[in-house]
């Protein structure tokens, strides 16, 4: 089991990142994958991404590990940046590969959804406006207890 | 005690700090968030039931007991992703 997380401010290639996960394992059927990025309109110039050093990378990897305990995973990959990143910039990539295609699918999802509530990072958004932090989001809280125990939260 | 308190993004810039060194007869989180209210009422933000706070790297509740040395970090909700 490869278990991989990063917080960085370069730039990655989630081509790359698929690649290098893909074709490792030979009972692996299965090679799925989430690419956040950067959302334009309402005016966006940019993101800038904050992140808590130390705790965020913490937070990742039990995140990840929660999601190999849950399903039968060969490998589960967090890659996320943080610094300032402009329209159609990657954000985060999140790759999962397994034996079938439901715990690879279902273990991205649970990756993605939880990491955005329960790891350490924040967004401001750069307008023409000036700069906002961006507010977190019921429906973010919602899509993690899908994965969550009522009340359960994975500490950081 | 003596604790260092951390702020983070939005917090950071209400506060108008990234790190302070405090000396507080406060033993929980909810009684440190009470003590820098008092201190200076800009923290008032911190009492919102959003605000998350870290203690030495783990998620903890406001009743955490702080000892003397911890790290107490105020946190947003995150909004990674």
């Amino acid at each position: 089991m490869g278990i991989r997380v990063q917080v960085q401010s370069e730039r990655f290639d989630a081509g790359q990142l698929l690649n290098a996960m893909s074709g490792t394992e030979s009972d692996c059927g299965a090679v799925a994958s989430f690419s956040g990025q950067v959302r334009g309109g309402k005016g966006l110039i940019a993101l800038e991404l904050e992140h808590y050093p130390g705790v965020t990378e913490k937070a990742l990897l039990r995140i990840a590990q929660h999601a190999a305990e849950r399903w039968d995973l060969r490998q589960a990959t967090i890659i996320h940046r943080v610094g300032r990143m402009e329209i159609g910039e990657e954000i985060v990539f999140v790759g999962a590969t397994a034996p079938h295609r439901r715990a690879a699918l279902d273990a991205v999802s649970f990756m993605i959804d939880v990491l955005k509530t329960q790891a350490p990072f924040w967004k401001k958004e750069y307008d023409a406006n000036g700069e906002h932090w961006v507010e977190a989001r019921g429906e973010d809280d919602q899509a993690a207890a899908r994965w969550l125990d009522e009340k359960e939260e994975m500490s950081a | 005690m003596s604790l260092t308190v951390r702020y983070f993004a939005a917090l950071r810039e209400r506060m108008g700090t990234a790190e302070e060194a405090v000396d507080t007869p406060a033993t929980t989180g909810t009684e440190l968030i009470a003590w820098l209210i008092e201190r200076d009422s800009r923290a008032n933000v911190l009492e919102h039931p959003s605000t998350r706070i870290i203690v030495n790297d783990e998620i903890v509740s406001r009743k955490h007991a702080l000892k003397a040395g911890d790290v107490v970090a105020f946190c947003p909700p995150f909004s990674g992703g």
